[in-house]
């Protein structure tokens, strides 16, 4: 009988490019940070200018080194739970490039100004069109590979990953549907509070299935290995998962709160958000009780670390969120910095933290090693990174609510208390904190690339056979 | 008469009372076996064995 190796080569790539896009998407972050510290950054140039460079950020954390984290994971994971060899080599091979060909187009084309100018939906169509093909070439490997199973029961991180990518493509696709004018310009097909709505529907559940559902696969997965024992209740992850996706797709219109959006919508939009925390706990809980009677492993393990701590952070960022969302909390909190802490704390804190944790477990693996060159400088990143993420979520707060005190602050007369440049001046001290919450958070990243550096020169990329009885 | 609202708050009503029955059915006790079976797919085929974690309740 001949032996199948595991399709690891696409996930050694995504792997790397994860680490590097990380590099350049936070790099990006950290830049237009220090622009609103000092505004001179931008050189009078154009395609340096804050409002050219922001969506270059969210593009590339959220898409590039998001994006090829759950790829990477999500095809690792889903070979290991099924017992199977990826589903069609070539096509795994096209959905790498393919998505690398979509993060090159991307930086090139935002910072020369070609935008369709809804939130991290910016990419022009012709860039669009290439993510649909990619994205249905990745849905076919991922889905390829779970008919092909060989255990009875699909994983649980399996149905989180599975969620992610049928959902994403139905956001995409509905969210870019637009008439092309020239190779660079388009028309979206839908107008006016329509647009807004249908923009929100595709932004928050970009939050809910591409940053929450996507991300929850790789710790229904990586938690439990790196704990060393099963998830602490798999009823409970049955339940998070039908609640979670059922919830989060009313979401969206708490972005559009004080709007020209029908106010019954808006308030179905603030009822799903609060309702929203109930699923999002029961995932919490039941990721880091998964270590109950086991804690002792959380001191002298720094991968765990990343992941616990990931955990703690979607749970403060998920309560935070439902709160937010509420409209007399948001007409304070809405427009501020408030809401750049609470993203930050969600992508940072939940996101790419479980993110680097899955990585340190992962890396080694796909090269033949036992661990990390050194675990040292993995505690070294935890540390560097957990206080980079206090400094930046903590001075937001407070600038956010700040701002909305001082926007809202009116004289016995009717008219404003402070003008707006009045409230920016006071932003001054907390934006510099922000920049060096940032700026740490980044150099805990580079970190990281030279110990993936250093585990991984000079190896073999190890050939896993694929277990023949299950 | 049946008009479109009341579709649709029927509609929210199965929604509600299909979340309750996937509740029931997950913590049914024939489902126990296969679900703890199924929390240990992720460490087959390793050589650390992992411990059996009861489910709660």
């Amino acid at each position: 009988m001949s032996t199948t190796i595991y399709n690891d080569t696409v996930v050694r790539q995504l792997s790397i490019a994860t680490v590097i896009w990380g590099i350049v998407g936070m790099l990006v972050g950290v830049i237009i940070a220090a622009q609103l510290v000092w505004p001179a950054l931008n050189f009078d140039l154009p395609w340096l200018t804050y409002s050219r460079l922001r969506p270059l950020h969210t593009n590339a954390v959220i898409f590039a080194f998001g994006g090829s984290g759950l790829m990477a994971t999500s095809f690792y994971v889903v070979q290991r739970t099924c017992q199977v060899r990826l589903f069609a080599t070539g096509l795994a091979s096209f959905v790498f490039w393919g998505w690398t060909l979509v993060i090159l187009l991307a930086a090139i084309t935002l910072p020369m100004g070609f935008s369709q100018g809804g939130e991290y939906a910016e990419l022009i169509w012709p860039i669009d069109v290439l993510i649909a093909l990619v994205w249905v070439a990745y849905g076919i490997v991922f889905f390829g590979t779970i008919v092909k199973r060989k255990t009875p029961h699909i994983y649980v991180a399996n149905w989180f990953f599975g969620a992610f990518i049928i959902a994403v493509a139905l956001l995409h696709i509905v969210r870019s549907l637009a008439i092309p004018v020239s190779l660079t310009e388009s028309y979206p097909i839908y107008a006016g509070a329509t647009d807004a709505m249908v923009q929100w529907w595709y932004g928050h559940n970009a939050v809910g299935f591409f940053l929450t559902a996507g991300f929850l696969g790789m710790m229904y997965y990586f938690v439990p290995k790196q704990a060393e024992r099963p998830i602490y209740s798999y009823r409970l992850s049955i339940v998070h998962f039908w609640a979670l996706i059922s919830i989060y797709m009313w979401a969206g219109p708490h972005h559009l709160h004080y709007t020209a959006l029908p106010d019954w919508i808006q308030s179905v939009g603030a009822a799903f958000s609060v309702v929203l925390l109930a699923p999002s706990w029961g995932g919490m809980i039941n990721g880091i009780m998964t270590l109950s009677g086991a804690w002792q492993k959380l001191r002298h393990d720094p991968i765990l670390k990343f992941l616990i701590v990931s955990l703690s952070f979607y749970g403060m960022s998920t309560f935070e969120g439902p709160m937010m969302a509420i409209k007399s909390v948001n007409a304070l909190s809405h427009y501020t910095e408030w809401t750049i802490g609470h993203v930050h704390s969600g992508a940072l804190g939940w996101v790419a933290m479980i993110t680097i944790g899955s990585l340190y477990y992962l890396i080694p693996k796909l090269f033949g090693k036992q661990d990390m060159h050194s675990m040292k400088l993995v505690e070294t990143h935890f540390w560097v990174a957990t206080i980079g993420i206090v400094l930046y979520v903590a001075s937001m707060w407070i600038a956010g609510v700040m701002q909305g005190l001082m926007w809202g602050a009116i004289n016995d007369d009717g008219t404003l208390t402070y003008s707006f440049v009045e409230s920016l001046l006071r932003m001054h001290p907390f934006y510099l904190i922000r920049f060096l919450g940032g700026a740490m958070f980044l150099s805990g990243m580079f970190i990281m690339a030279y110990n993936v550096y250093k585990t991984i020169k000079g190896t073999e990329p190890s050939n896993i056979v694929v277990p023949q009885s299950v | 008469m049946f008009e479109l609202n009341t579709l649709r708050s029927v509609f929210t009503l199965v929604l509600f009372v299909l979340f309750i029955a996937i509740w029931i059915w997950a913590w049914s006790k024939n489902r126990k076996k296969e679900f703890e079976e199924a929390a240990n797919i992720p460490f087959q085929g390793d050589e650390i064995s992992a411990t059996l974690q009861e489910d709660k309740k």
